[in-house]
């Protein structure tokens, strides 16, 4: 099966029957060779005639299936309405535009696309060590949609890859494992800033020593500005005195031009406050800067460029919003370090923390995790957590803990990592989940783990996640509920539209008659 | 008893721990003066020669840290209390105060004795019918925590060595050069003390030795130098050149440490020929030396004694040192060693013979864990048990030269302490509670450790018979092999 991913075209169903797709009032039933032939040329007309026209919307509707929305209810037999890719209603009785494209999904379960929010799926790893904060993976990222199919037939819709490395490596982003390589699959940038924290005797300096620099650019950027503004103290002085003498030479003359010299003084005053709080040296950001720079010339305040690695951790000092840390930490001891490490640092942020509850030696030696032992420190700020959906032991002893469960308890929020970045660990997802609901996590806290939590780790909440009015239409057609061992993938849309099939839909009804 | 008597144990503890500490330091510190004029002296109490450039920057930083801890203090007035009531506390300076009660306030000690009125909605230790006794200092570990140069870095607060280590009643550690305490679960008051011991080299180099007598000479004709200088300035002479020290970092540095009396020097000495080399080496140049192993000291008890130095011994040693040819003499490893030198006047520290903690490979018995057992077989060589206390209580702290903080439950020191359920030094005693910086750090029915292990009942515990499979779970009474006795002494 491995091998038949790497080859394409697996949109197309292997053997068996094939569904009914009713498009539009018409449906059509192709044979098994010509199947795929009709329904590629079907969704080419589509795409054509829906798309390629902006003043029409395209909507696709999706009728009698399960549909987790994840914030809202569960809704039986329920219609989902997207609207160029997006969510528009969802609900019990909805009406179906007359131009929708109408896929019956009786008897699935509809659920948000899953969102790998930590992976460096086929890439491969390096040490870079030191503080490279700005660093994308745009260099790295040889991957395209293809090779990355095996996940999007797992159900992921979203993977956040990540800058290898330790200390602060870079920033993450995230990209759909489907479209055009490389722009057309990305999602977004700068998700988040990974720092890694494991070995606290070390990682500690490196962010002390980070912050120090940070800290000092900012202060670097004031320094000019104190200075400039200064300047520009002077020359208005200047200025004003040559008025008050040309005003005396002439005696009595023009009134109205006298305060003409003064206009330009108070109005860059706002602008270089703004700018100074905003560190702009960004390289996506260098077109705005030059439309800035022609129009307000010389008057405005040019900052001194910043040593670009550190600009996120500038941002983070500033509580720019949407810029958060990844930490990345082993046990208990790491979270006390942390508590400490921002304290010294005199640091506020609430970061993403990602804690490895999967030792590679899960042996005599450190057979358990102790972060239960952190878990009130850890909670009294509610953090997002990241960790692996496996259940895990007490330390030094057989006795097994959920350590989501203990996390949620005390109000932390909690995100799930598949337990191995390969095609198997992508492909057990939904099963290692099942393992925690079986041991007492509550069926809504996994499914958000899942799919909002998540996407909030990546920034990325407000459009992923979950089922609601104007949300990205990423979705996951599952055989069964995402927690019966039977489940298996039906179909995965992104945007919606369907990139993939890997298990064809056989209705339940023939299923039981076989 | 009550708690006057209680505090004039306290100040009788201080002035015995001053008057040892003269007597440690009376051959180095009065050779330094002897040698150094006014200006060495006046350097001497600084660790390292001033620069005019980083001190003042130093003080600043800690001027705003102690700002800032007031500020802290003034946002939270409130105070973090820990009682332990009804104990027999055993303070570590002599007798046993039977009943009473220690309260810690904030980390330290604010009373210990009888009638203490302990304040409402605090934390209590019921310890009646217990002992409670001060954390044990070891002198050395390894494997327990953080070392290197930010000790309070390295450390992980929630190691299950960590919690061995409370569990077997060990508060404060020396890892690496540093003295810490296993503040489990916190960063807090981690450290002690940093840069106890300047490690000098031991007669099966003498190259070093060489080298090392060299350095010394040089760093004391400085220090000679620099108090002429002083004084040729102080009369008003402007031809005095002050001595040139920029060849004073590194290694000098720490010799003169060692030779202006701020800090001690540790040499690893087991046979006469290294002991009295180190001895020789301190009395000329005028340093505070502790000796590490000294398993032939117990031959040469009275020099050691009148030299004033210090021991770090293992009271049980498997290896014979070789004998020396040369010599006709008594050599070779003593039981009797530790009363041998305590006799004569030696103040020493005991630890076993293996400093880390051994759950799978090492040891066992003889590991960090068996500390209070390493004491108890000095009792078995005639040493007190008293003097067996001390030595890895307060005669450990005062070797490692945190005496004044730890070691010994007296009002204003730390509130390190152990409750146990008997003699300390017998072998079959459970630490139950470790309080480390007044701070309840483990629990012996909570963790997992030795919970499994049935306290001793006090009225049985002479009955061997009586707690032999001492499982929980197991019945009392009852034999490891079968049930032969019960069987026999049934009527049927």
């Amino acid at each position: 099966m491995g091998s038949s991913f790497r080859h394409g075209s697996s949109v197309a169903p292997r053997g068996g029957r094939c569904g009914a797709v009713s498009v539009g009032r018409t449906s059509f039933r192709a044979g098994r060779g010509g199947w795929l032939f009709a329904w590629a040329v079907c969704l080419g007309l589509f795409v054509s005639a829906g798309w390629a026209d902006d003043d029409e919307d395209h909507f696709v509707a999706i009728r009698g299936a399960t549909i987790l929305t994840v914030t809202g209810e569960e809704i039986e037999n329920g219609v989902l309405v997207l609207r160029n890719g997006k969510v528009d209603a969802v609900g019990k009785k909805v009406e179906i535009p007359r131009s929708a494209t109408v896929i019956e999904a009786d008897g699935q379960v509809v659920m948000p696309g899953l969102i790998d929010p930590r992976t460096r799926f086929g890439l491969r790893n390096y040490n870079r060590t030191g503080v490279k904060a700005n660093l994308g993976i745009d260099r790295e990222m040889v991957l395209d949609a293809e090779d990355l199919r095996p996940l999007l037939e797992a159900g992921f819709t979203t993977l956040g890859v990540y800058p290898a490395g330790r200390g602060f490596p870079g920033a993450a982003s995230a990209i759909r494992p489907h479209g055009e390589f490389p722009e057309g699959m990305k999602q977004r940038d700068a998700c988040y800033v990974r720092v890694t924290f494991d070995r606290p005797s070390s990682d500690k300096q490196v962010f002390l020593m980070a912050f120090k620099q940070a800290r000092a650019e900012i202060e670097k950027v004031e320094k000019a500005r104190k200075a400039w503004e200064e300047k520009k103290k002077k020359e208005a002085e200047a200025a004003k005195k040559k008025a008050e003498a040309d005003k005396k030479k002439k005696e009595g003359g023009k009134p109205d031009e006298s305060p003409k010299p003064k206009e330009p003084t108070p109005k860059p005053t706002p602008s270089p406050k703004s700018r100074g709080t905003d560190p702009a040296p960004k390289p996506n950001g260098g077109g705005e800067k030059k439309k800035a720079a022609t129009d307000k010339k010389s008057d405005e305040f040019k900052p001194p460029a910043m040593n670009p690695a550190y600009v996120p951790l500038v941002d983070i000092l500033q509580k720019k919003p949407g810029v958060q840390l990844f930490v990345e930490m082993d046990d208990a001891g790491d979270v006390v370090h942390w508590a400490d490490v921002l304290l010294r640092a005199d640091v506020e942020t609430e970061p993403v923390f990602f804690v490895n509850n999967r030792r590679r030696f899960s042996s005599f030696f450190s057979s358990g995790v102790d972060l239960n032992l952190a878990v009130e420190t850890l909670g009294e700020s509610d953090p997002k957590i990241l960790l692996y959906p496996t259940l895990n032991r007490h330390m030094m002893t057989t006795r097994e803990m959920n350590l989501p469960l203990e996390l949620i308890k005390e109000g932390c929020t909690v995100g799930f990592v598949p337990v191995s970045d390969t095609v198997g660990g992508h492909r057990s997802y939904l099963s290692d989940v099942t393992s925690l609901v079986r041991a007492g996590l509550t069926r809504e806290e996994a499914l958000r783990g899942m799919t909002l939590n998540v996407a909030a780790a990546l920034g990325l909440g407000e459009s992923l996640g979950s089922i609601e009015k104007g949300k990205d239409g990423d979705l996951l057609f599952l055989s069964h509920d995402p927690f019966d061992p039977r489940a298996r993938v039906v179909r995965v849309m992104v945007k919606g539209e369907t990139v993939a099939e890997p298990f064809p839909w056989k209705s339940r009804r023939s299923e039981d008659q076989s | 008893m009550n708690a006057k008597t209680c505090r004039v144990l306290a100040s009788s503890f201080v002035s015995a721990g001053a008057s040892s500490w003269r007597r440690v330091v009376s051959i180095g510190l009065w050779g330094v003066l002897i040698l150094s004029t006014a200006g060495g002296a006046a350097l001497a109490n600084s660790d390292r020669p001033p620069k005019p450039d980083e001190s003042p920057k130093k003080e600043k930083g800690d001027a705003k840290k102690a700002e800032g801890k007031d500020e802290e203090k003034e946002k939270k007035p409130e105070d973090r209390f820990l009682a332990v009531v009804g104990g027999d506390v055993y303070p570590g300076t002599g007798g046993v105060l039977r009943g009473a009660t220690v309260l810690a306030k904030n980390g330290k000690i604010q009373a210990l004795g009888f009638g203490i009125s302990v304040p409402e909605k605090v934390e209590v230790i019921d310890a009646s019918g217990l002992s409670v006794y001060p954390g044990l200092v070891a002198v050395r570990s390894s494997g327990i925590a953080g070392g290197g140069k930010n000790p309070e870095d390295s450390f992980n607060p929630y190691s299950f060595n960590v919690v061995l280590a409370l569990a077997y009643g060990i508060t404060t550690v020396v890892s690496g050069n540093d003295a810490v305490k296993l503040t489990y679960g916190t960063l807090e008051d981690h450290v002690l003390k940093k840069g106890l011991f300047v490690n000098l080299p031991d007669r099966r180099n003498l190259d070093r030795v060489r080298t090392l007598r060299k350095g010394l000479e040089k760093v004391r004709q400085y220090i000679r130098d620099l108090g002429e200088y002083e004084l040729r300035k102080a009369r008003g002479d402007k031809e005095a050149k002050e001595p040139d020290k920029k060849w004073l970092k590194g290694n000098y540095l720490s010799y003169y440490r060692l030779l202006t009396g701020s800090a001690k020097a540790k040499v690893r000495a087991t046979v006469t020929s290294e002991i009295r080399l180190a001895l020789e080496m301190a009395q000329e140049f005028g340093y505070r030396l502790v000796i590490e192993r000294g398993t032939e000291g117990w031959t040469m008890a009275s020099d050691l004694g009148r030299s004033g130095v210090e021991l770090i011994l293992t009271v049980r040693r498997e290896r014979q040192p070789p004998a020396d040819p040369r010599t006709v003499r008594q050599s070779g490893w003593n039981i009797e060693s530790s009363r041998i030198l305590y006799d004569h006047g030696v103040s020493f520290a005991i630890i076993p013979w293996s400093s880390g903690i051994s759950t799978l490979f090492g040891m066992p018995g003889r590991d960090l864990l068996a500390l209070p057992m390493e004491a108890a077989f000095a009792v078995r060589g005639g040493l007190s048990e008293e003097a067996a206390i001390d030595a890895i209580t307060l005669g450990a702290a005062r070797v490692l030269g945190i005496d004044s903080r730890v070691g010994s439950l007296a009002i204003g020191k730390d509130a390190d302490l152990i409750v146990t359920d008997g003699d300390l030094l017998h072998y079959n005693t459970w630490v139950q509670y470790s309080v480390v910086n007044g701070r309840l750090v483990y629990d012996k029915e909570k963790e997992p450790v030795v919970q499994h292990i049935r306290s001793r009942d006090p009225e049985s515990a002479e009955d061997l018979l009586q707690f032999w499979p001492r499982r929980a779970t197991d019945a009392p009474g009852r034999l490891p092999h079968g049930d032969r006795e019960g069987s026999a002494q049934d009527p049927d």
